[in-house]
């Protein structure tokens, strides 16, 4: 195995991109460990699941498993668990593989199936994709639960909802696709569609018959399945071979195909590195997913790997898209998820639960109503937002890409600034429901500029804060203390100007 | 823009005001010559693909008999029908579903029709042997952008309304008369104009903008120059929405409206663009677009129960925004319609209905024809005339044409198959006659 040197930059970066953000150390440890070693250590770390931890705190506080006892178990795992890349790439799967309350059941019935991306975070893309067919959230979710045969006598046919979504979003995607992400265009100059309606129809009567069980499993009713000959992507599934095997059939015809590589690999590089790779890189993910090295497709841990270790990543650069090639430096990162800028604030400030018994979805209007997403929160199975969504203006007129603005709307942008403004100012321990932080490292250092502000680059940027921006918060000190403001005033608005800066909402 | 420091310190209570300082100013002289000819087009988009011959049914007779035979298992009952007064042009009364009975006034006014059996085409089908297809007719995003762009359109960054707009005089104003309650819309896209993305609550200030330091940070934060491509669009995109929020919130502030909505998400989607047209004076706005969205209409499951809760929350809110319209004098100026990804497939799923293609669109305001409803009932048979696959049914009429008819009566001034050329392919007609 080659091994990765990365430098202080690199390690802080490859935080942002890895985890929900860096705590005080953590890019110490990491250049201690090595990146490799820091991965291997991650892919071995005991995985802490949400739907237990909901549990325990809804029995802390006698009350019912509701939402925001999944939300808040969902910002104690994302701000507090030590399992962080399991923690972002099973947040980064929930917004591939998306079931959503209400219609994929009830909050616990979400809080498992969250717990099995989490499960599957580090295993093989095979497997995930033949769990989530059977899970009973997503059967619900696209009601392949209770589809059957064609019946004559009620006039009723197939279910074609999970057929048709699992070919789009979950696997190959609808055009074809060349190895780098490309679409393969056609004489005509057009681009492939990857399926067709036909083929929806017919993968819709393999996956007949099933479904859920008292147990909560799904099991396959065969006078409900449809046991005729059918033709998926030109693969013949042989009359009469049962539910089970026409299954096994769809999911190895759907991860064999030669667009899954690619389509999911950038699907998940666009979640946690980069909204515009170069192909090359895109490339080279895919390769990683056609095989770890050992011969095996669809292995998560190379596929994470490959995203965040490659070349491009550690040289900062990204595609050009429509510009002259020279100046496509300046587009290299992503805007950070709302709620991941939210949690790299809470890491930052080692925020705290005052309840000493659990944690609580305090923020104003909650996790789900304030930022545009949450956790399996989607308005649809398309996610909260289009992976080739590009803003209007700069982004759209180079070509390029940036899906999260799409849900920063007025008052998206807004709550986002109150919410951390909220964990920012409430950091004692008064009120039960809140979370506060210890503010006596930032007094120890806020008569002393230079020290105060390396404070905050350590804190809020991993060290990559711009001089720009250091050099505005040491005047914006310098300030104060002529005008003989207190160290609270002097905190607070320091923290104001970080939370709201470009820079912290932005990953690079 | 600068900071009027004493001002800001003097009133601290709305820190806008001092970071506003002048655009709004000397708006309100602009907008009062251009506010007598105001127009509005409401969009209200039903998403997921609606079940619209579930919406809208034949009141009785042949075509009732085909429907219900087809959907034994979800067809309505004729006499829970709610009557509409309009029928088709080859003679076929409709009634909607039952859900919607607060709409049925509106009908018995003549203000609102239905167009029916319209969907994507390239060119007209029926009776034809040989034609295109739209592109992935069944997929919910590529249909939705249909409707956004024109059957044509698929890779114009642009919408329809956007390039619409891009050719009328909208006012003049600091605030975008493009409005979407549903994020930023391919629909809206425009060249001339960014678009306002609203959520319906109720519009607030900034916490922690309390003192002039962090007044002043958030202002750098603002104009400072970025190296790279996200935080310079990041800062662009702060600035402006953050100045609308706190115009918007002057605006807004002191506007009560007389009528009362359902405590429906649309319901309260509506009262904010019945807010937002009430303040149009004030905004220097002589044209507004708005886009809202009613979400959950991929009913493959449990139908029957879902869509009537849809569809009453449909007929209630739209119920009240007429009300609210017509207390405000403004029937003649508002012009609202559904759109829907496509329509579902007549023959049924276990309990649900499949991706389709042909629907019906419902059209409300003063402006509409009330005379009848627009459109020919098709034949729904299977592997009839009208039939694209056991139970989808093709369009007779084009979303393009029904669109074209709504931009042309919003004052669109170019001939239809400008704004959506797949209406040269053949059509009788670039646009249709539900709007007087």
């Amino acid at each position: 195995m080659t091994t990765v040197q990365l430098d202080r930059n690199q390690a802080a970066r490859f935080l942002y991109q890895a985890t929900f953000g860096p705590r005080p150390g953590d890019v110490d440890q990491l250049m201690t460990l090595g990146a490799e070693q820091w991965l291997e250590q991650q892919f071995v770390t005991k995985p802490q699941l949400h739907l237990p931890l909901g549990k325990k705190f809804a029995a802390a506080s006698g009350q019912k498993f509701n939402r925001a006892v999944r939300m808040s178990a969902w910002w104690q795992r994302t701000i507090e668990a030590d399992d962080q890349l399991r923690q972002r790439m099973a947040f980064a799967l929930s917004q591939v593989f998306v079931a959503a309350e209400p219609d994929g059941g009830s909050t616990e019935d979400l809080a498992g199936y969250y717990d099995l991306l989490m499960e599957h975070a580090f295993g093989n893309y095979r497997d995930l994709l033949r769990s989530i067919t059977l899970s009973p959230v997503m059967a619900k979710y696209l009601t392949l639960n209770k589809s059957s045969a064609a019946n004559p006598r009620k006039n009723t046919y197939p279910d074609e909802n999970y057929a048709r979504e699992v070919m789009q979003l979950f696997s190959i995607g609808v055009w074809k696709l060349e190895k780098n992400g490309n679409p393969v265009l056609g004489a005509d100059g057009n681009k492939v569609p990857a399926y067709t309606q036909k083929d929806v129809e017919e993968l819709a009567r393999a996956l007949t018959g099933w479904r859920k069980g008292t147990s909560g499993k799904m099991y396959n009713k065969s006078r409900r399945h449809d046991n005729g000959e059918k033709v998926v992507l030109d693969s013949v599934f042989a009359a009469g071979q049962g539910a089970e095997q026409d299954l096994e059939q769809a999911v190895d015809l759907l991860f064999n195909h030669r667009n899954t590589p690619v389509f999911i690999s950038t699907l998940l590089i666009k979640r946690l590195t980069l909204s515009n790779p170069r192909k090359q890189y895109v490339r080279r993910v895919a390769q990683a997913f056609e095989n770890n090295g050992k011969g095996v497709r669809g292995d998560f841990k190379a596929v994470l790997k490959a995203i965040l270790l490659d070349k491009d990543v550690l040289a900062g650069k990204a595609e050009s898209g429509n510009s002259s090639a020279g100046s496509a430096a300046g587009h290299f990162g992503k805007l950070k998820e709302p709620i991941i800028a939210m949690v790299n604030l809470a890491r930052a400030l080692e925020v705290k639960s005052n309840d000493k018994k659990r944690w609580w979805d305090h923020l104003p209007g909650g996790l789900s109503n304030s930022f545009g997403q949450a956790p399996l929160w989607s308005p649809s199975v398309f996610n909260f937002y289009q992976s080739d969504y590009a803003p209007k203006g700069e982004i759209s007129d180079r070509g390029l890409t940036s899906p999260e603005f799409h849900i920063l709307t007025m008052g998206v942008m807004r709550s986002i600034n109150d919410s951390m403004w909220k964990v920012i100012e409430r950091h004692t321990t008064h009120g039960r429901n809140g979370w506060h932080w210890d503010r006596t490292p930032f007094e120890a250092k806020v008569d002393d500029p230079d020290q105060y502000v390396e404070l905050l680059n350590e804190r809020f940027f991993g060290g990559l804060m711009s001089s720009k921006l250091a050099r505005y918060l040491q005047q914006m000190l310098e300030e104060h203390k002529q005008n003989g403001y207190s160290a609270d005033r002097k905190i607070r608005d320091t923290l104001f100007a970080v939370q709201c800066s470009p820079e912290f909402r932005c990953q690079g | 823009m600068k900071i009027s420091r004493r001002r800001f310190m003097k009133g601290s209570a709305c820190a806008a005001t001092a970071l506003m300082a002048s655009p709004l100013t000397g708006l309100k002289s602009a907008h009062a010559a251009e506010s007598d000819d105001y127009k509005a087009l409401v969009c209200i988009f039903l998403k997921g693909g609606n079940d619209a011959y579930n919406m809208v049914v034949p009141a009785g007779g042949a075509a009732y008999e085909q429907y219900s035979q087809l959907r034994p298992g979800l067809a309505i009952a004729a006499d829970k029908l709610i009557p509409t007064g309009r029928q088709t042009e080859n003679g076929v009364a409709l009634g909607l579903h039952p859900a919607m009975a607060a709409l049925q006034p509106v009908f018995s006014q003549g203000n609102a029709t239905i167009v029916v059996n319209s969907g994507q085409l390239l060119e007209p089908i029926i009776g034809k042997k040989e034609y295109q297809l739209p592109e992935f007719l069944m997929a919910h995003n590529h249909q939705q952008d249909m409707w956004a762009t024109g059957a044509t359109g698929l890779n114009d960054t642009l919408g329809w309304a956007g390039r619409m707009v891009d050719r009328i005089s909208m006012g003049q104003s600091t605030v975008s008369p493009v409005i979407s309650f549903g994020g930023e819309q391919r629909w809206l896209r425009a060249e001339s104009q960014q678009q306002l993305i609203m959520t319906p609550g109720k519009v607030e200030s900034y916490d922690g903008l309390d003192n002039v330091t962090r007044l002043n940070a958030i202002e750098r934060h603002f104009n400072e120059e970025y190296r790279g491509l996200f935080t310079s669009s990041y800062a662009t995109h702060m600035k402006d929405r953050f100045f609308e929020q706190e115009t918007l919130k002057q605006h807004l502030e002191n506007v009560e409206l007389s009528a009362s909505y359902p405590d429906t998400r649309l319901g309260e989607t509506l009262a904010a663009a019945a807010r937002m047209i009430s303040i149009r004076g004030d905004l220097g706005h002589r044209r507004q677009v708005y886009y809202m969205e009613l979400g959950g209409f991929d009913t493959h499951g449990n139908q029957q129960e879902r869509h009537q809760i849809l569809l009453q929350q449909l007929a209630d809110a739209m119920a009240a925004f007429h009300a609210n319209l017509k207390q405000m004098g403004l029937l003649d100026n508002v012009t609202t319609f559904t759109m829907s990804d496509f329509g579902r497939r007549i023959i049924p799923n276990e309990s649900g209905t499949d991706h389709g293609w042909a629907g019906h669109q419902l059209i409300m305001g003063g402006a509409v024809n009330g005379e009848k409803a627009c459109g020919r009932w098709p034949d729904l048979s299977p592997n009839g005339p009208y039939d694209s696959n056991r139970g989808r049914i093709i369009p007779e009429i084009a979303a393009d044409q029904v669109n074209a008819t709504l931009a042309q009566w919003f004052g669109y001034p170019d001939a239809p198959e400008t704004l959506f050329p797949a209406l040269k392919n053949g059509f009788d007609s670039g646009t249709l006659d539900f709007l007087i």
